[in-house]
């Protein structure tokens, strides 16, 4: 009985690190701007671009030209729901676009050193909304698609993560609500509490900076 | 149920005293490498959308019907 006692309290002890939650308030894992990461920073440069089209479009319904007009239709419509219904009319969107895989690039830093090492490309909404992509790029499309929705950019992070079931890096949109609390828009469908029992938190980053979690 | 007291006890002294080590200890590395670091992590997981039981409101259904419809007809790929 005694030995049953210490092998749940040890296993419990153990196992608390493992399902801590995703928390949005630790300043220690800030690791640099968001223009540290060059692959990163274009795709928000490019959106800076994209956001002059998107808002001309919304103001008139006349300059709305293909994937435009169904945007344009999406962020007037989502703008009088309620947050559940935002985030959920926003996650269905995005995750029923075509998935396509990186061409991957060399990474800017590490180039000039003659490595063969290779970088994500992150997509606009736009570029997303045109061509599909993979995981990174729903993650960017529904932040850029939620910032158009009224979303603070402190409130978001593209997480990605190290998914312990399928064994690959995946990255998903981490959202804070208004009580603190952090969830996951997932490409399931589902939204879910941000904790690490099937993911590994990697880094996260923002328009604002970078945050990362390993040493 | 005093060994179980004290194994508890000890577990918790050592995991703070492992945490005061990591950081007194632990060299963290170079903003510039831990950048390098994250930029090269191949993001590349394919986890596909299924239907999800939960039941939409008829508002969003009906806004995702649109959008979908729109898409449709303006010939984008």
């Amino acid at each position: 009985m005694r030995k049953t006692a210490v092998a749940a309290l040890l296993a419990l002890l153990l196992a608390v690190p493992a399902f801590a939650g995703y928390r949005f308030d630790t300043p220690e894992d800030y690791l640099a701007d968001a223009a540290a990461l060059p692959a990163w920073a274009q795709t928000l440069e490019r959106h800076t671009a994209d956001r002059i089209v998107i808002r001309d479009c919304l103001d008139r319904e006349g300059d709305c030209e293909g994937r435009l007009e169904s945007l344009r239709h999406l962020i007037l419509k989502g703008a009088r729901l309620d947050e559940d219904d935002q985030l959920r009319l926003v996650n269905r969107n995005i995750n029923r676009r075509r998935y396509k895989r990186d061409r991957r690039t060399t990474a800017p830093s590490v180039a000039a050193s003659g490595e063969a090492k290779l970088s994500n490309h992150w997509s606009t909404l736009l570029e997303f909304l045109r061509r599909g992509g993979d995981c990174e790029d729903y993650a960017t499309a529904k932040y850029f698609l939620l910032r158009e929705l009224g979303y603070a950019p402190e409130d978001m992070r593209v997480l990605v993560t190290f998914d312990r079931k399928v064994r690959q890096y995946h990255a998903v949109l981490a959202i804070r609500r208004d009580d603190g609390s952090a969830w996951l828009l997932e490409s399931d469908n589902t939204i879910v509490r941000a904790r690490q029992n099937q993911y590994r938190f990697i880094y996260a980053v923002n328009e604002h900076g970078i945050w990362h979690y390993e040493d | 149920m005093k060994k179980v007291f004290s194994v508890v006890v000890c577990l918790a002294c050592s995991l703070v005293w492992a945490d005061e080590a990591d950081e007194t200890g632990a060299e963290v590395p170079e903003v510039s490498t831990r950048l390098a670091m994250i930029e090269v992590i191949d993001v590349t997981a394919e986890k596909e959308s299924v239907v999800s039981d939960e039941a939409l409101d008829d508002e969003v259904a009906a806004i995702l019907d649109e959008v979908e419809s729109l898409e449709a007809d303006d010939g984008e790929e």
